[in-house]
């Protein structure tokens, strides 16, 4: 009977536990909590800390009193959205008042003038140009010049889309070689941008490495996570294939240009992009705010930080303020001379 | 909240059915079992990983068991699948919710060591294997949706107490991890492709249990009906935690076979 009463107020002990306060009540929405939350949550997760020399504790300290100081929501928002900027990362951003409300740092790339025009260009070298049916529109095509397809990506924004090549591809069938123009793309969905990139590769290959952040401290990763482009899609392209950047190109853009760049054939011409390469995760606050970090380094196929520092291309053509106004692209006009002599 | 008051009454409504009928019953003539259940759960959550919000949340919860008993010997296994949604607690009027598919194996066995001329009271082990993949849809202006796998490998003591009523019998059954491996993640999934971070857990670092309370009815028939409270509960002191509970009142049919006890 005693052991009948002890296992009975066992089952109603268990079963009260069920109803107990385990996962604990929703996290404070004060000033203080929610600043202390996201300076955590950067120091648990951002991945350039070391690589930038930034003392967050320091950040921190630096932003808190004034944090908790803000007498409003948008002043508390632009304090965070200044401490943010001390990281230096355009793949950093807040956004506290719902969609439109987004504020990331402006990096020195956004700024830099790049005289590059796609109307413009588009005008002058592929008049003609079609834009893709088959998706939404991203991809504009067109023979440059006679044997020299050109292709316009401004964007890997969107996910599903890279099928788009391939109609344009399809629609270019004299082109022996191929102009692909990414200036200006500040990039989007990685997948897609590698999966573009699969059009032109010969074989499966190593492109570049990321490592996670994986622990508390600011120096613990994972190990190198090998990158690679395969082959894909229902076109290839197998020819000459001229990729031109500028400083307008980040994030996705920066992958697409390691995976094409590691296929011969392929020539990086025009401006070196704009290093910025760490791979953002979303998290957010019980407010209701969202916010975007970095997590991981990128790295070169041999094993270089491009972070800051950008791809630099295989021929540096900087168009000016001078070939702008005349209406001349140097880049196009380059990557056009290379094909004609392949083609010779 | 629903937690409150939801087990203990359904605890005290049980345990008061099994007192009051305590002197009908007999036990179950078959040596084995093989049992189907399904029905609603309850579940409530923090997973640091994905947010620092708790979520709340209701599911479906299906479970297959086979029992066996041989002499003294009792092994059972089961296996346990179950669809959460789950929406934020935090009153902050967004659009974040998750979604979470758990699976989970347990194998347990168990020795009788008080057995009554109608109660059974084992005692033995129990290794529980389950894992998941959370869903979770962020409030950022692109919606981004992202998966965070997790899993555990735990073993821990494990009590049975089946005591005969209403002509079946009412089992309550109880597991607690002690030692084990978990899985859980530092951030999404894309670093589990990478590289899972297995760690080795104690009852220091990770607590739980895993309760339940049943009733099997026609015990002497081969096919009969049955049903059950379960509630789980897991707290992984992790870098960023990992806490869960989730009850759930699930109810089947139970087949049962092999040879008869004398």
């Amino acid at each position: 009977m005693r052991t009948r009463r002890i296992v009975a107020f066992c089952l109603v002990a268990v079963s009260a536990a069920c109803a107990g306060d385990l996962v604990g009540p929703p996290p404070a929405t004060d000033r203080a909590s929610l600043f202390d939350t996201v300076w955590r949550e950067f120091d648990l997760h951002y991945s350039f800390f070391q690589l930038k020399g930034i003392d967050w504790a320091a950040v921190g300290a630096r932003h808190r009193a004034a944090a908790l100081a803000a007498t409003s929501d948008r002043a508390f928002a632009d304090e965070l959205a200044a401490m943010f900027a001390e990281l230096r990362d355009p793949h950093v951003s807040l956004t506290a008042f719902g969609p439109g409300s987004t504020v990331r740092y402006i990096a020195p790339f956004d700024t830099i003038p790049t005289h590059f025009s796609e109307r413009s260009t588009l005008t002058r070298y592929v008049p003609n140009a079609a834009t893709t049916a088959s998706g939404a529109g991203h991809i504009r095509y067109g023979m440059a010049a006679p044997g020299v397809g050109y292709l316009r990506i401004a964007s890997f924004l969107g996910q599903g889309w890279s099928g788009e090549v391939d109609e344009a591809l399809a629609a270019l069938p004299g082109a022996t070689s191929m102009i692909v123009d990414i200036r200006g793309n500040g990039g989007g969905n990685r997948n897609v941008a590698i999966e573009i990139a699969g059009r032109f590769a010969d074989r499966t290959r190593t492109f570049g490495y990321l490592r996670y952040r994986s622990g508390s401290g600011h120096g613990d990763f994972t190990d190198y996570v090998t990158q690679t482009v395969d082959p894909q899609g229902t076109r290839k392209f197998s020819g000459p294939v001229y990729v031109l950047t500028n400083r307008g190109d980040y994030s996705s853009a920066e992958d697409f240009v390691l995976a094409m760049r590691v296929r011969p054939q392929v020539t990086i011409v025009g401006d070196t992009t704009g290093g910025a390469s760490g791979g953002p995760i979303v998290r957010e606050l019980p407010n209701g705010w969202t916010y975007e970090l970095s997590q991981w380094i990128e790295y070169t196929p041999d094993k270089q930080v491009f972070e800051g520092k950008g791809l630099a291309p295989d021929i540096q053509v900087v168009p000016t303020v001078a070939t702008f106004a005349a209406g001349r692209d140097p880049v196009v006009d380059q990557a056009l001379g290379l094909a004609a002599a392949a083609n010779r | 909240m629903l937690y409150r008051t939801t087990s203990p009454t359904v605890a005290c409504l049980c345990l008061a059915a099994l007192h009051a009928t305590a002197a009908q019953t007999r036990s179950t003539p078959f040596s084995q079992s093989f049992s189907a259940t399904t029905g609603p759960t309850i579940s409530e959550h923090l997973d640091a990983s994905a947010s620092p919000m708790p979520f709340a949340g209701m599911g479906v919860e299906a479970r297959l068991r086979y029992d066996r008993s041989a002499g003294r010997w009792n092994t059972s296994l089961a296996i346990d699948g179950a669809r959460r949604s789950y929406s934020s607690r935090a009153d902050a009027g967004t659009n974040v919710r998750e979604r979470a598919y758990d699976g989970a194996f347990t194998a347990t066995v168990l020795r009788d060591i008080g057995a009554g001329p109608a109660s059974r009271f084992s005692a033995g082990l129990a290794l529980d294997v389950r894992g998941g993949l959370l869903s979770h849809q962020y409030a950022d202006p692109g919606a981004t949706t992202t998966d965070y796998v997790n899993g555990y490998a735990l073993l821990g003591p494990a009590v049975r107490w089946r005591y005969p009523v209403f002509g079946g019998a009412a089992i309550a059954r109880l597991s607690v991890p002690l030692v084990g491996i978990a899985h859980h993640p530092y951030t999404d999934a894309r670093i589990d492709q990478a590289s899972p971070s297995l760690r080795a857990v104690s009852a220091t670092m990770l607590r739980g249990y895993d309760a339940s309370l049943g009733f099997e009815s026609s015990a002497r028939r081969r096919v009969g009906l049955m049903a059950e409270f379960h509630a789980r509960a897991l707290d992984y002191a992790d870098l960023q935690q990992a806490r869960m509970t989730s009850t759930a009142l699930t109810a089947g049919v139970i087949v049962r076979f092999g040879r008869t006890h004398p």
